[in-house]
This record gives structure tokens, C-alpha cells and sequence, in this order.
């Protein structure tokens, strides 16, 4: 169940533009997030309700896949971790 | 058995909605979403101490004893003894159960249990050589203490009913007067006019001597009993205040919990009701310890017997009322157990159709002669506003009348406040509450205590499972991952009153019905029930599959034709059941339920759910430990994962898992390779139904109110917070929770899985371990 993987996405790029079949390239440092659909469709949701300044998804790759900014990290686990203890239940000692 | 980590935990979930909780008009939207209850948070490190017993002097022979005793009050049985048997009534007798997984057991031991056990006759010498005897230790010096402590004032006290008079009675002249010090009890005292002094009792030197003219009558048996009697002391108090008087007299009161005993074969005051048991009622070995129980010394005591649903309560309390042989008032939730009770009565015993009269808003009966058993709901006898004539003068017939036995069903879900104006309007010299849960989601369960009386009896649910006498249920937790269209939805602000609607109707929770629904009807040929709470998601299931479904608006006749095919015609299989179904609907033939959607976290209604698949089916031996079917019954509660789903789904097994039932977490149903023929198959059926679901009413996707069926109502009422027998008598469980590898049982159904544990909850031991 939700599991999910935070990648620091290690690139080769230096932050120089790159020209290809004539049109430029931007390079951009971020994190490459892997995790099932509901939790991809949780942090949109977090993304969504942040004001604009502070929205930190570049880009839905796809269903399960999201790229995000590198400082976010914190922030969705900790969102996540709480989201999944409104969810779980302990019995009380 | 218990995680030491899981405590000291901060807090979490829903704190915020606590307050709307507390207030006591809470409306059913709120209790649904603010349930919530304080979590404890109890210093691990302190416990961790106090829970080393590593001191405890090892009996040589221990290998042969059953248990260990702690200091704290906590016993743990092993059920693989060969002393098993006898150790566990003697625990059930002193202890209250905390949690009776396979192979090991945990009771604790609290003043509220040691009132139990004095009063089904134990004495403290008694529970102490016998404990000793059993335990793997020396018994810990502390423990001994405290059943010294708990039981010296135990059983000085009577609470006795004379001639529509209650009093209270004791040997002891100074105790009486330490009871008098308290407000409640000399406010609630009746001094008889031209008294000398507030400070003297009725004394009576005899038994006889109160009955005056029946000395002839008296048998020698009755004379030692009265001459060992002697001098008794007596005051009489207000009907009304009696249950006051009986809380203060509690052990964390005044501590001189009251005997109530009711000696009817030597009552000459009430006329015998002539009836006894057919032959062909033959109690179970289970139903005839709890009657001993009751009824250990020659008379009748007060108290709650708990077994589980399908066990054959009805039995229990029928012979209860055989034995007894005086007026019998029995109190049932609603109308149709009322028929139950009344066909019960006749179906077991010999009583005369003109000795039994039902008392329910449609029929209004009366016994003739004087004696008889009356068969009517809490409601109608606790009803306060007008009433026809006609029920008034059945009401005032019950109210004048001096019951020999107060038979009570199902006590745990009738409010306590009913209660009270039952027992205030009707006298009875014995009560006997049955049930199969006594869990509530309130502090209201601690009153039946002083309501009824202690529990005598607690049945063992796997051990009647082994037993063959109730049905060996698999218990699993279907885990359906939501869509992505219906969590962007379920996520939404806007949306946070159709949450439950949304995780209902999740696509891949249909689905997972459907295929459970063809799985059992094609392969196995089972009756199934499908239990829905939300009416929306009843309605859209119901249709869509084609099944026949009955909730709170569906006529007496359609329920009957619905009912009436379901147990007879090959082609209807499965029923859809809205809450109506939990208690008041019997249907034996079922033996497979879905639930796809539940009130909220109640404890209550998931093992009241289970218990309509409880009565055993099929030959007894294939049942046995060992025969031919493992399983004959399947329980599936289908959870929507990452939703609120979880946190209620859990909370709601808790009680089944104390009584050693374990959940089995399926994942992934359907199998990847047969979802195909499903509905909602396809995104765009999938989206046309999310459509569905976001423009339904309001009305439409909330929880059903059942408006016509009164005898419910005020069980909705309660209020529901978290509670349990365990929690009231001290006997605090540690957190306990089992996981189960699930070796695939059923072909089909893909991988099982264990609950995955949250890194961040591990105990620091473990998160060493694993990094």
C-alpha cells in the first residue's frame, strides 16, 4: 500500500542549456517521485491547494509517476506520514 | 502478545472533531465522522518496569501448571495445557477475559470480577489456593493482597425484595450504619412512621419469623437456613433509588457490593407458572455451566451470562425461567424477537399458549390465571408518553406485579437511561441479562453492572467453535485500492461529505464484490448476505448485479417474499441487507456476508453482523476440529484503501480478534487475469458512475435513518464513544494485534499479504534491526 519512492534524480547536465534539433533545452534539477496512483494523486492534491509561489510539481509524468522540485521531499513525506496515520488504527493501551 | 512500542505514540486523527462529540445531541453525520476516543498515553518506559516479572520464583514442577499470575492483577492461560479445561472456568469465574487468541489467553483480575466470584459463591481462601495450585509461579505477594482487599466486604449485603418491598439486609448491625453515613443511601431509606430513631433497624431473628403465618410450611432445609440466619438486619429504601443505592454500594464506591439472591423455591408469596423443559431440550455443556452458574446455590442470582450469537441463548434463558417456575417478564429490542422469544418459549418448554402473551404495539395479549410470561420490548415498557387504554392497563398490570425473573436480550445495546426506567417500573427478585457482545461504543456498559448484576458466565468462542457448536468462520479484510479518478475526488475539500460515498462505490470495490458474489454462488453454491449501510451504494450495487435488497422502507410483505426465496429457491443466492439486517433479520441459511460498507468504527455491529452467520450448519462432525470443512462460513469486509475506511475497519475488528479471530488481508480481487467480465471494467463506465455518486443528492449518500422502525430508534440514539467491558473493569488490553500470512485457502483469489508495518511506528528495538 502506498508505498513510495523518492529518487534524487542524478543528472549528467550542467545547468548550461543544450541545443537540440534547434530548439533549447532547459535542464532542470528536481526529484523523480515513484509511488502508486493514489498517493501520485494525493500529492497532486497537496500541490493543488498550495498557492502558486509554493507549487513544487514540474511535471505528471504519468499515472504513478511525478517530478517535483528537490525541497518538496520533506514536505510530502511528512504530509503522507500523516495522511496514513488519520487511516490507521491502534488499539489504545 | 503485546507491543510495548506502541504506546506513548503523540496523539493523532480527528482531535479536532472531539468536541461536537462530547456533545450529546450529536446528529448521525457527526457521529459517523467525529468518533473518535482519547488515546491513551502511558509512558512506555514505567510500564516496561512494571511489567518485569523476571523475579517471580519459578514452582519446580511449572511445565505442568497452566498459568502465570503478575503482580498487576494480569494472568495469562495457556490453552495447550491438559489443565486447560478446569483452568478456565476457574479464571472465567474470577477474571475478566481480555483477549482469547489460539493458543494463549490474558485475563486480569479486578475488584469488578471478584464481585463476580463471590457472588456465584467462591470464597476468597477458595480463589487464592486455587490460583496458587494453577500458577507456574509462587503467587505474587501483591495479588494476594489484593483479592484479600477486593473481596473482605463481598457478600455482607443483601438486596432483598419483599412483598413489592425492597430492603436491605446484613448480619452486621455496623455495617448497615456505614452505609446509612452515605447521602444517597439515607436519602433513599423509607423510615417507617413512629420510629424510634433514625439509627435502628427492622431486626428479624428469623426467615420464619417474617413470613408469620407460614411457619407450618417451613421445611426442615428452611429451618437450618433460618436458624443460621439468626439475626438479620434490615432497612427498607425507595424502589426508585434502588440502583443508586447499588452503584454506591460498587467496590469503587462504599465497596459492599450487594448480593442479590432470590430464593424461589421457598417463595409461597408468588404462585408457581407451572412449566418445564420439553425432553428433547437438551442444554449444551456450555448452556448448562452457565445455568450452574446462576443457580449454584439453590436460588437465583442476578447477572449477565454472555455467549456468543447462535450459541443458543434462547435455550439459556428459557431453562432459566423453567428452573425459577414464577411470573416471567422477558424484554427483547424489538418486535420481531419478541415473536422469537414467544415461538422460543413454546418450541422448549411446556408452557400453556394461554400462560405466554406477547405485548408489542401491534399485539396486545394477556395471560390468565396468575401466572405467566410476558413476552415485550424495552420500549414499550419504558415508553413515557400516552398510551391506549388498552397497554395501559397491561402496563399497570406489569408494574404491580412481582416478577420472579427478569429475563433481559441483547442487554448491551439498550441505553442505559431505558434501563433505568425499566428496572425502577418493574419489580423483579432476580434479573438475567444475555448477550453476545458486551461491547458498547460508550462508558454505558460499566452501569450493567449495578443495572443487572455481575457477569456469571462468559462463553469461550473458539472453544464452541472446536466444539462444533458454532459455525468456523474465515474472517478477511478485502483491500481495494481506489481509483485514480474517485481519490482525486475523495481528496477534495468540497467533497468531504461524500467521502463515504465516494469509498463505497469505488470501482474496484464493486468489482471485488461481483467476483466474491460469482465465486461463492458458482463454486461453492453458499447463501449470501451483502450488508450495506450507505443506501446509495445499496441501491446502485443491488440493481446493478440484479439481487433482490431490503432496507427500512421495504413492506413486511416484500421482506417476507424477498426472505421466503432467499431460504428456498436455488436461483436467489445472494441478499442485499441495509442495517435493518443486523439484529432484527434471521436468516440461518446464510453462510457467506459481504459487508461493502459499515457505521463507522462499531465494534458492536461488525460482530453482530458476523453472528448472522454464526449458527452452525451442516453435519456436526464435519464441523468438528479435523473434519472434512475447514471453513464453512466466510466473513469479507471490503476496505477501500488510504481512505478513512481503514482507520474504522480496524477499529471495528477489535472485538472479534480479542475473541481470537484473526483477519486474513486479501489484496488484489479480483485476480489480475479474470477481471474482464466485471462491471466497470472500462474507464469510461468507471467515470460515468464517479458522475453518479458527485451529483446524487446530499440525502441520498448519507447514512440511513430507519424513521418507521421505532424499536430501533433509540438504540441509534446512543451516543458512541469508546468503551469497553475490559476498559470499566481495569482490564486494560496492551495493544494487540495479529497479522496473518495467509496461506491461500480458496483457489482464485491471488496473493495474500501481511499488513506492512509503518517504519516510523516500529519499536526502537526493531527500527535498529531494520535500519
Amino acid at each position: 500500500m502506498n508505498s513510495i519512492k523518492i529518487l534524487w534524480l542524478s543528472t549528467k547536465f550542467e545547468s548550461s542549456d543544450l541545443l537540440i534539433a534547434g530548439k533549447m533545452v532547459n535542464a532542470t534539477k528536481g526529484l523523480f517521485i515513484s509511488c502508486d496512483i493514489p498517493m501520485a494523486q494525493f500529492i497532486i492534491n497537496l500541490n493543488a491547494t498550495l498557492p502558486a509561489s509554493q507549487k513544487f510539481i514540474i511535471h505528471v509524468l504519468d499515472g504513478t509517476h511525478l517530478f517535483v522540485q528537490p525541497h518538496a521531499a520533506g514536505m510530502i513525506r511528512t504530509a503522507i506520514n500523516e495522511f496514513r496515520d488519520q487511516n490507521s488504527y491502534e488499539k489504545p493501551a | 502478545m503485546a507491543g510495548h512500542g506502541e504506546k506513548g505514540r503523540p496523539s493523532k486523527k480527528h482531535k479536532s472533531s472531539k468536541e461536537d462529540h462530547r456533545n450529546p445531541t450529536v446528529d448521525d453525520e457527526d457521529a459517523y465522522y467525529g468518533e473518535e476516543f482519547d488515546e491513551d498515553n502511558r509512558d512506555g518506559e514505567k510500564e516496561g518496569k512494571k511489567r518485569d516479572f523476571t523475579k517471580l520464583e519459578l514452582k519446580p514442577d511449572h511445565a505442568n501448571r497452566p498459568l502465570w499470575a503478575c503482580a498487576d492483577g494480569r494472568i495469562f492461560l495457556e490453552t495447550f495445557s491438559p489443565l486447560y479445561k478446569q483452568a478456565y472456568d476457574f479464571l472465567i469465574a474470577i477474571a475478566e477475559p481480555v483477549c482469547r487468541p489460539e493458543s494463549m489467553h490474558e485475563y486480569n483480575l479486578t475488584p469488578h470480577s471478584l464481585y463476580a466470584a463471590v457472588s456465584v459463591g467462591l470464597e476468597t481462601e477458595t480463589i487464592i489456593t486455587v490460583l496458587n495450585k494453577l500458577s507456574k509461579t509462587k503467587l505474587p505477594k501483591e495479588m494476594i493482597d489484593f483479592i484479600h482487599a477486593s473481596t473482605a466486604n463481598y457478600g455482607k449485603v443483601k438486596l432483598v425484595l419483599k412483598k413489592n418491598r425492597y430492603f436491605v439486609e446484613s448480619p452486621f448491625p455496623e455495617v448497615l450504619k456505614n452505609l446509612l453515613r452515605d447521602d444517597i443511601i439515607s436519602k433513599a431509606r423509607i423510615s417507617s412512621e413512629g420510629l424510634h430513631g433514625t439509627d435502628s433497624f427492622t431486626i428479624s431473628k428469623a426467615i420464619g419469623e417474617i413470613e408469620g403465618g407460614h411457619d407450618e410450611l417451613l421445611n426442615g432445609i428452611e429451618l437450618a437456613a433460618a436458624a443460621e440466619e439468626k439475626e438479620t438486619h434490615a432497612f427498607e429504601i425507595d424502589p426508585a433509588q434502588v440502583e443508586n443505592v447499588k452503584q454506591r454500594c460498587l467496590p469503587n464506591a462504599l465497596n459492599y457490593p450487594m448480593l442479590e439472591e432470590y430464593d424461589f423455591r421457598n417463595d409461597t408469596v408468588n404462585p408457581d407458572l407451572n412449566m418445564e423443559l420439553k425432553p428433547q431440550a437438551q442444554p449444551r455443556p456450555y448452556q448448562e455451566k452457565s445455568l450452574s452458574k446462576m443457580f449454584g446455590n439453590g436460588r437465583a442470582r442476578s447477572g449477565i451470562i454472555v455467549l456468543p450469537c447462535g450459541a443458543g441463548k434462547s435455550l439459556v434463558g428459557v431453562s432459566a425461567a423453567c428452573r425459577v417456575r414464577k411470573s416471567c417478564l422477558c424484554l427483547a429490542t424489538n418486535a420481531v424477537s419478541v415473536d422469537q422469544w414467544a415461538f422460543q418459549f413454546k418450541l422448549w418448554s411446556t408452557i400453556r399458549d394461554d400462560q405466554i402473551c406477547r405485548f408489542t404495539s401491534d399485539s396486545k395479549e394477556r395471560f390468565r390465571g396468575n401466572a405467566g410470561v410476558v413476552v415485550t420490548t424495552y420500549n414499550m415498557v419504558a415508553f413515557g408518553g400516552k398510551r391506549s387504554e388498552e397497554s395501559e392497563k397491561i402496563i399497570e398490570e406489569i408494574r404491580n406485579r412481582e416478577w420472579g425473573l427478569l429475563l433481559m436480550d441483547e442487554v448491551h445495546v439498550v441505553p442505559a437511561h431505558m434501563f433505568r426506567k425499566v428496572i425502577s417500573i418493574t419489580k423483579s427478585h432476580c434479573k438475567l441479562g444475555l448477550t453476545a457482545t458486551l461491547v458498547r461504543e460508550d462508558e454505558r456498559i460499566t452501569d450493567l453492572n449495578f443495572l443487572i448484576g455481575p457477569k456469571l458466565y462468559e462463553a469461550n468462542w473458539l472453544d464452541l467453535v472446536k466444539g462444533g457448536f458454532i459455525a468456523n468462520v474465515q474472517c478477511a479484510e478485502v483491500w481495494c485500492p481506489m481509483t485514480k479518478e474517485f481519490f482525486a475526488e475523495y481528496l477534495k475539500k468540497e467533497n468531504s461529505k461524500r467521502k463515504q460515498a465516494l469509498y463505497v462505490m469505488n470501482p474496484n470495490k464493486f468489482r471485488a464484490c461481483e467476483f466474491l458474489i460469482r465465486f461463492h454462488e458458482q463454486q461453492r453454491g453458499d447463501k449470501i448476505i451483502v450488508f450495506a449501510d450507505n443506501l446509495f451504494a445499496l441501491t446502485e450495487y443491488a440493481m446493478k448485479l440484479r439481487k433482490p435488497m431490503i432496507y427500512g422502507a421495504t413492506s413486511h410483505q416484500e421482506r417476507t417474499r424477498i426472505l421466503y426465496a432467499f431460504k428456498h429457491s436455488p436461483d436467489v443466492n445472494t441478499v442485499f441487507l441495509s442495517k435493518v439486517g443486523d439484529n432484527s433479520i434471521d436468516i440461518p441459511e446464510a453462510n457467506v456476508i459481504i459487508q461493502i460498507s459499515s457505521h463507522a468504527g462499531s465494534r458492536r455491529q461488525e460482530a453482530q453482523r458476523l453472528g448472522r452467520i454464526l449458527r452452525a450448519k451442516g453435519k456436526h462432525q464435519d464441523r468438528m476440529a479435523g473434519g472434512k470443512e475447514e471453513y464453512n462460513a466466510f466473513f469479507y469486509s471490503l476496505v477501500s484503501t488510504d481512505t478513512q475506511e481503514m482507520y474504522y475497519s480496524t477499529k471495528r475488528q477489535q472485538f472479534l480478534i480479542d475473541q481470537g479471530y484473526s483477519f486474513k488481508i486479501i489484496t488484489s480481487l479480483p485476480p489480475p487475469d479474470s477481471g474482464a467480465d466485471l462491471s466497470y471494467s472500462s474507464r469510461d463506465e468507471q467515470l460515468q458512475l464517479l458522475n453518479k455518486v458527485l451529483n446524487a443528492g446530499d440525502d441520498m449518500v448519507g447514512l440511513e435513518q430507519l424513521e418507521e422502525d421505532t424499536d430501533d430508534i433509540a438504540l441509534q440514539k446512543a451516543r458512541r464513544t469508546f468503551g469497553s467491558m475490559s476498559a470499566m473493569s481495569g482490564a486494560h488490553g496492551m495493544v494487540y494485534m495479529e497479522y496473518n500470512n495467509g496461506k491461500g485457502k480458496y483457489p482464485g483469489q491471488g496473493q495474500l499479504k501481511s499488513k506492512p508495518k509503518d517504519p516510523a511506528k516500529r519499536h526502537s528495538l526493531f527500527k535498529k534491526r531494520f535500519g
